[in-house]
């Protein structure tokens, strides 16, 4: 029990110097991204081609005043930045890196990603309403529409991988897709359920899902800089708002993890195991992929423009959850002849 | 009757034991917090954040208890759909006022607090009266085993409550929508 | 095969009621046909109901479905009495909102949906699948008080029923929690066995689990301490929806109560002598209430506590070797019939949007109306038991039980209830029959609603004829 113990919290302290590291460098990737696509250099003034702003910018985030507006709803407003990192950094004790790189492996481990996630999904509701503002709360009520939407079809999307794999263990599901890049739940060639035409499409289901779910550019409804000055953070200043930045890029981790692990085979390499060291399932080709897909969603970030909440809701309700659901029935269907 | 535990025969607290004993008054402690927090305050998001912290202390409780998979759907569930749901009807109906209900009458005062505390008195009665005896394992509480009993012995359950699910949004759209008429 | 044919009569209403639904959603059903098809499918379950009750195929107290629902003749005919207040109560729906804006479609769909709960909630021999059904009807009849979210008072009444039916259904499942502690199962069957070897009294997790389970079911049923809510209630909700909550509400819950005492004499035999106080109470609390009462939904509100009071009575005095239920199915029977009857009349004579509500608003409705008021009369005198009418019959079958069971003092307190009831009743007789009217009571032509009236004021003599096994 003690080494459980011992091991869950080196795997938290673990998990927030990954998510610690990852946020700062994401940040600095996404702005160099974004200068990329729009044709100039981005921060290059500290350190070789601007390596030294995040460790800069988190000096300057953590000495700054912590500002608290008069009039907030105190208790709820200091609560809500933690409540948008905690949730993160608990579901990374679950997550496989590699066969044996997992904190804790719990038989449920989808369920407490999702479960974590809509606490995460609290934590905006409870910052818009906490700041007393009213930009914040229409930030924070476009926020939750959108999250508690978009949970629905990537829950499902979820369960058909889950039914597919016969085990909520991310662990099990990534064991069933070791065998070369042919055997990941991607194809629609999978040998449970025979040829479901589908499982592409659910990918895709779940890839805008997360993109939806980390509320990040084109759905990043909550903090329309041009109408909602910055949403649900407009009024934290400091460390506050630090974690909120935070929050939402451990939050990007977890969801390209997600995608990794249920769709992309994770650990495995996608040519099988050649028993030559890069060729072999190891923890290289996981974190290739999850930041193959974090390239993704910056790239559309800064490809695409905002959706409107009505195209945003419509999207979800009208296309998503039916062929989710479709997709579910199908393979369900499938479970059985197969 | 055996004679009520005493404090010689309580797990060292560093033990194994004692450590889960600790979590488990820990769990105790946040799951009291959050139904006082709900019961006492005047704003009503307060009283739901209070709501939260009370549920997910009672998803502690489940994962104390050996079953993960209940407390995962505790907080999926509980926190990140009811929750959230209730806070969206605050924001929809509440201008945030706080109002102060008139003096309490004799019934929901003092006679309220009389009828309280003798429940409250009765259910530790109950409690130690009661020699409790641990019940025989039968399942692990793994998934598949709770689908299996979902889906044999109790079916009938299981379908009845998609009745319920039905008429609650029957029933919720009927008040919500109002006006419609044949 | 045989546990199909046992849930029959729930299919039918199940499958009713989504098919409203679904026909709600076509423009080619509107008010009219939707309140046909309500009437027609309530008739349809109560006759798939007769037929699985004639069949008689069942052994007493058979457990379907893995024993979580159980069919006895006891069951079979609350079922039976369930369905016809429904399908009565469908029939004053439709004059009531003939008259009455607002109505909604899936009025009928909620209707056929609580009497689903009601028949599950007599069936269930699991406390899960009762909580489950108990659910179902609460929830169906909330949706029912509170519809019209516009007006006032019905959502007072909707707030005050949901927030102590909450109450109501979390002290139920605390209960069921201690049961489940005490016996290590929460179906009956296991249940009597272990009281049947450990004692009831002797086990405190079953003594406080039936404790806070028989507070819930008080509190549904409307007995003494749980009364309070009832008049408001009842008053707020439309005309139609009150008289079916007074009625099948009424017979599922006793049914249940019934059900739930028959687990163990044990477990019945302790609670008796606090029955028999709320029993008491009960009766006189319901009295007082509607003695002071002006307006006629309220009284009928408060003499619904008294006749709650009574069928008390019937479980203190049901014996759990014996039992039949004849006494209180007969009880419940009567009332049901007479409470419909008054209903349907109201809600055709209460004319647009419940105009004519209190006593002084019916003053000399005989002159004008006189089947009408000879029908109210009639319902009115079998609730005070007069007889040869039902209610007297039904009351005499109860304080002859009491009397058989030994409890002479509560008949005798019975009696006395009774007879102050004669006050509010023959009130509205007197000032229906021996005032000038000052209303035309005219209302909007239609032809049901008086049959049914008509037609439930001769079963009110004809069933006091059908004899009862004690």
């Amino acid at each position: 029990m003690s080494l459980t113990l011992l091991n869950v919290v080196l795997a938290v302290f673990i998990a927030i110097c990954f998510v610690g590291a990852n946020a700062a460098y994401l940040v600095w990737c996404e702005r160099k991204g974004a200068g990329f696509y729009q044709r100039r250099p981005g921060p290059m003034e500290n350190g070789w081609w601007g390596l030294l702003q995040p460790p800069i910018d988190g000096v300057k985030l953590m000495t700054k005043q912590l500002l608290i507006p008069g009039g907030v709803d105190k208790a709820i407003f200091m609560v809500a930045p933690v409540l948008a990192m905690f949730p993160a950094l608990i579901s990374f004790v679950t997550i496989p890196f590699s066969d044996n790189i997992v904190a804790h492996p719990i038989d449920v481990g989808v369920l407490v990603i999702f479960a974590f996630a809509a606490l995460g999904g609290m934590s905006l509701l409870v910052a818009g309403w906490g700041s007393r503002n009213k930009y914040s709360m229409i930030s924070s009520v476009r926020a939750v529409s959108q999250t508690v939407a978009y949970e629905i079809p990537l829950l499902i999307t979820t369960i058909t991988i889950v039914m597919i794999s016969g085990s909520l263990n991310l662990g099990d599901i990534v064991q069933q897709q070791l065998d070369g890049f042919l055997s990941w739940n991607v194809w629609p060639l999978h040998k449970e359920v025979g040829f479901n035409l589908l499982m592409p499409v659910s990918f895709l289901i779940l890839f805008v899902c997360s993109v939806a779910e980390t509320n990040r550019a084109p759905f990043d409804l909550g903090e329309a800089e041009s109408e909602l000055v910055a949403g649900f953070h407009t009024e934290y200043s400091s460390m506050g708002f630090g974690l909120f930045f935070m929050g939402e890029y451990a939050n990007i981790v977890i969801g390209s993890c997600l995608i990794t692990i249920l769709f992309l085979g994770g650990w495995s390499c996608p040519f099988g195991d050649l028993g030559i060291f890069p060729f072999t399932h190891n923890v290289g080709w996981f974190l290739l992929k999850i930041y193959l897909i974090i390239f993704v969603f910056i790239w559309i970030r800064w490809t695409f423009p905002r959706t409107t909440i009505y195209g945003l809701l419509n999207l979800s309700w009208k296309y998503l959850i039916p062929i989710s659901l479709f997709n579910l029935l199908l393979t369900a269907g499938l479970l059985k002849v197969f | 009757m055996n004679s009520p535990a005493s404090f010689m025969d309580a797990p060292a607290l560093f033990s194994a034991d004692g450590l889960l004993g600790i979590i488990f008054l820990i769990m105790i402690a946040v799951t009291l917090t959050g139904g006082f927090i709900a019961a006492t305050a005047e704003r009503l998001v307060r009283a739901l954040a209070g709501i939260v912290i009370c549920f997910t202390g009672v998803a502690g409780f489940y994962y104390f208890l050996n079953s993960p998979f209940m407390a995962m759907m505790q907080i999926l569930i509980y926190v990140g759909a009811i929750c959230i749901t209730i806070s969206f009807a605050i924001m929809l109906a509440a201008p945030e006022r706080t109002r102060k209900t008139g003096p309490a009458n004799l019934l929901s005062g003092p006679l309220g607090f009389i009828i309280a505390a003798l429940v409250f008195g009765g259910m530790c009665a109950l409690a130690l009266r009661t020699q409790w005896e641990p019940f025989a394992k039968s399942a692990t509480g793994t998934v598949r085993e709770i689908g299996i009993e979902l889906l044999t012995n109790h079916s009938m359950v299981f379908e009845l409550i998609s009745l319920v699910l039905l008429i609650a949004i029957i029933g919720a759209i009927v008040i919500a929508r109002g006006g419609r008429t044949g | 095969m045989q546990d199909l044919m046992a849930i029959l009569p729930l299919v039918a209403t199940g499958a009713g009621a989504i098919l409203l639904m679904l026909a709600a959603a076509f423009e080619s059903f509107r008010k009219e046909g939707i309140s046909i098809m309500g009437i027609g499918l309530f008739a349809f379950a109560f006759f798939v109901q007769l037929a699985v009750a004639n069949s008689g195929s069942f052994a007493p107290y058979s457990g379907v479905l893995n024993g979580m629902l159980a069919t006895s003749t006891f069951t079979k005919v609350a079922g039976l009495i369930i369905l016809a207040c429904g399908f009565f109560s469908a029939i004053a729906a439709q004059a009531y909102f003939t008259q009455n804006k607002g109505f909604v479609l899936e009025f009928y769909c909620l209707m056929l949906f609580a009497a689903c709960g009601m028949l599950l909630l007599t069936m269930a021999a699991e406390l899960i699948t009762l909580f489950i059904a108990l659910e179902i009807m609460s929830l169906a009849i909330y949706a029912l008080v509170g519809y019209d979210r516009k007006s006032v008072r019905r959502s007072e009444a909707v707030l005050k029923y949901l927030m102590l039916g909450a109450f109501a259904g979390a002290f139920y499942i605390m209960g069921t929690v201690f049961i489940y502690a005490g016996a290590k199962s929460t179906s009956f069957r296991v249940i009597t066995d272990v009281i049947a070897t450990t004692g009831f009294l002797s086990n405190p997790p079953l003594v406080g689990g039936a404790f806070l389970i028989l507070f819930a079911f008080l509190f549904k049923a409307a007995a003494f301490p749980f009364h309070a809510w009832v008049v408001d209630v009842y008053d707020g909700a439309p005309l139609p929806v009150t008289g079916f909550m007074a009625t099948a509400v009424k017979t599922a819950v006793f049914a249940v109560l019934a059900n739930f005492l028959m687990i163990s004499s044990d477990l019945q035999a302790a609670w008796v002598d606090y029955l028999f106080y709320i029993a008491v109470f009960t009766m006189f609390a319901g009295n007082l209430i509607a003695i002071a009462q002006n307006n006629l939904k309220r009284m009928l509100a408060a003499s619904g506590i008294v006749h709650s009071g009574y069928l008390i009575i019937a479980l203190v005095a049901i014996q759990a070797k014996t039992f039949t239920g004849g006494a209180m199915l007969f009880y419940l029977a009567a009332y049901a019939l007479a409470t419909l009857g008054i209903f349907a009349a109201l809600s055709y004579l209460a004319g647009e949007e419940e105009r004519r509500v209190s006593f002084d608003d019916f003053k000399g409705l005989a002159r004008v109306r006189p089947y009408s008021a000879a029908c109210i009369s009639i319902f009115l005198l079998s609730m005070a038991g007069i007889p040869p009418t039902a209610g007297f019959m039904g009351k005499f079958y109860i304080i002859a039980s009491a009397f058989q069971a030994g409890h002479v003092s509560l008949a005798i307190l019975g009696i006395v209830s009774s007879i102050l009831s004669m006050w509010y009743y023959l009130r509205l007789i007197v000032l229906m029959y021996f005032r000038e009217p000052e209303d035309r009571f005219e209302v909007a032509e239609m032809t049901l609603a008086p049959l049914g009236t008509i037609i439930l004021a001769i079963c009110v003599f004809a069933i006091s004829f059908y004899p009862v096994v004690l």
